[in-house]
């Protein structure tokens, strides 16, 4: 009689490979072909509810290269990144980076972004909550401190920057969405920034300078040298009408002087 | 983990996301709420704040998909550690895992897959009970799965497992009415003299669903109502074990809540015929 751990090793190979089912229908009751089809019934649920998870986080891509592609992109995925966690909410993460190597979508070169774009908004949904940032925030700090601010962001904020119109395609395939669905893969580069105000995930499309500041805040960097940079990349950009529009989207939570090197 | 009265409706249904509507705009009439606790693992975010808010006007269960309990090359730490963060914030009624394992390795199968109903594997299982009663500090609820295929080395039914593992650990035993249908039409048994391994006393939820048929086997899919045979099932299981609060499981093809409310009128009748 095999021990425990020797049948779910058994078991396991057979599930990642229907080649070694050869070890594990002997630890099966009844006929040895029935053993056979009743481990593919297993293997069809474990792919089935794999396939089930990423297709519920990767809309856009599931959209973008139609079911029978999704399943195989799937599948193959999950054979180079298998699931590691009992929470299926965390299938999925290193999809963006498989991408570029996965063949088959080697015509669709944004899929990779819109990837990134769909995972960030699935953790989006599930991070931690935080209040908005007190009105009064600023009048608190004396001016001259301005330069000085580190910026916290909301824990749901990111941002993906892509050569592609990443917001456009995020955009035109919105349920909600109403209006002209062409688009033009040539349009140039769109940054996407997610946030979450209350509890919808949002994507805003920012400005080359409100990207450069985000990112450059995203990063540790304060107040003064992230608006330097962002301006050096977009001198129209205005900071105060950003700031007015973060704050009420709970993107920026809370401002606070940073201490004193 | 107060009980409630004799009066207070004992028929339930599982929350799942596309209802949440209803319960906003609402209180739809039902004894009890469920849900995947994996699902609230989150840090944040809208399922919680809903976990949070239902909890304020129904009794709650959280039960787990995920935490592999049978597997011999460990307990998941993580995991475990995820499930209690859970059971701290939103302090369920009950809460309730699988007898079977679903992870090997660092590779998670997110399946629930049967054990051997071995002597080695109800040590095991005994085991890891404990622990997991230790580590959040209350009684789980173990569930008998539906399974597919039987191992040659198992030794006893899986009910007789079941009460073993409760008897020894201290825990409940969560009996899913479906899952022993399944088996019954699955493995050739007759579900209804295989109640006969279940103490009366140790079943404190039972679980009710749909599943689908295909021609090799009954796949528990949870996707449809709950056909006749199980309801004739489940009645027996009442005589035999008295009013337990009962749950309606509906994860595939999600319904118009109605129909779940429905299914859950239904198990309340039969519920309420029962001389507690």
């Amino acid at each position: 009689m095999p021990e425990l751990a020797t049948l779910q090793a058994l078991f396991s190979a057979a599930m990642a490979d229907r080649a070694r089912d050869k070890q594990a229908v002997p630890l099966i009751a009844g006929d040895a072909e029935l053993a056979r089809r009743r481990l593919a019934v297993y293997r069809a649920n474990i792919a089935a509810n794999a396939v089930g998870a990423l297709a519920a986080i990767y809309l856009i891509v599931r959209k973008l290269v139609g079911d029978e592609f999704f399943a195989g992109l799937a599948h193959a995925y999950c054979a180079a990144h298998p699931s590691a966690s009992g929470d299926l909410n965390e299938l999925g993460e290193h999809l963006a980076d498989f991408l570029p190597a996965f063949a088959p979508a080697r015509e669709l070169p944004y899929l990779a972004d819109v990837a990134r774009l769909e995972w960030l908004v699935h953790q989006a949904h599930y991070a931690a909550d935080h209040p908005p940032l007190a009105l009064d925030a600023l009048t608190r700090l004396p001016a001259n401190d301005y330069p000085r601010l580190a910026m916290k962001l909301h824990p749901a904020v990111a941002l993906v920057q892509s050569a592609y119109p990443l917001f456009r395609l995020w955009e035109v395939h919105q349920d909600d969405y109403r209006g002209e669905i062409a688009l033009d893969l040539g349009s140039g580069g769109e940054s996407c920034l997610i946030h979450r105000p209350q509890f919808r995930v949002t994507v805003a499309r920012p400005s080359t300078g409100e990207a450069a500041f985000i990112a450059a805040v995203a990063r540790g960097e304060l107040l003064g040298r992230a608006l330097d940079g962002a301006l050096k990349n977009d001198p129209g950009f205005d900071f105060a009408a950003s700031l007015k529009t973060w704050t009420a989207a709970n993107i920026v939570v809370d401002l606070s002087a940073a201490a004193a090197k | 983990m107060s009980e409630l009265p004799a009066t207070h409706p004992l028929a339930g249904i599982g929350l799942r996301a596309a209802h949440y509507r209803s319960f906003l705009e609402g209180r739809p009439e039902v004894g009890w709420l469920e849900v995947h606790s994996e699902n609230y693992f989150g840090a944040g975010g809208y399922d919680l704040h809903m976990l949070e808010r239902v909890r304020r006007e129904y009794p709650l269960s959280l039960h787990g998909v995920g935490l592999s309990l049978g597997s011999a090359d460990g307990l998941r730490e993580r995991h475990l550690a995820k499930l209690k963060q859970l059971v701290e914030r939103v302090d369920p009624l009950l809460v309730s895992e699988h007898l079977c394992w679903g992870a090997w390795g660092r590779h998670h199968f997110n399946d629930l897959l049967p054990l051997p109903y071995t002597d080695e594997a109800l040590s095991l299982m005994v085991e890891r009970v404990e622990q997991v009663q230790t580590a959040l500090g209350r009684p789980i609820l173990v569930e008998n799965v539906s399974s597919y295929l039987q191992y040659r080395d198992s030794a006893m039914p899986d009910l007789e497992f079941a009460a073993e593992v409760a008897r020894r650990s201290g825990c409940g035993i969560l009996l899913d009415i479906n899952n022993l249908y399944v088996n019954g039409v699955n493995h050739g048994f007759d579900p209804h003299a295989a109640l006969a391994a279940l103490p009366a006393r140790c079943v404190k939820e039972i679980h009710l669903a749909g599943h689908a048929r295909t021609e090799l086997c009954l796949i528990d899919d949870h996707g449809s109502p709950v056909t006749d045979p199980v309801w004739s099932l489940y009645e027996a299981a009442l005589v035999r074990l008295g009013r337990v609060r009962t749950l309606i499981e509906w994860d595939t093809r999600i319904p118009q809540l109605d129909v779940l409310l429905g299914e859950a009128r239904k198990a309340e009748i039969l519920l309420e015929a029962v001389h507690a």
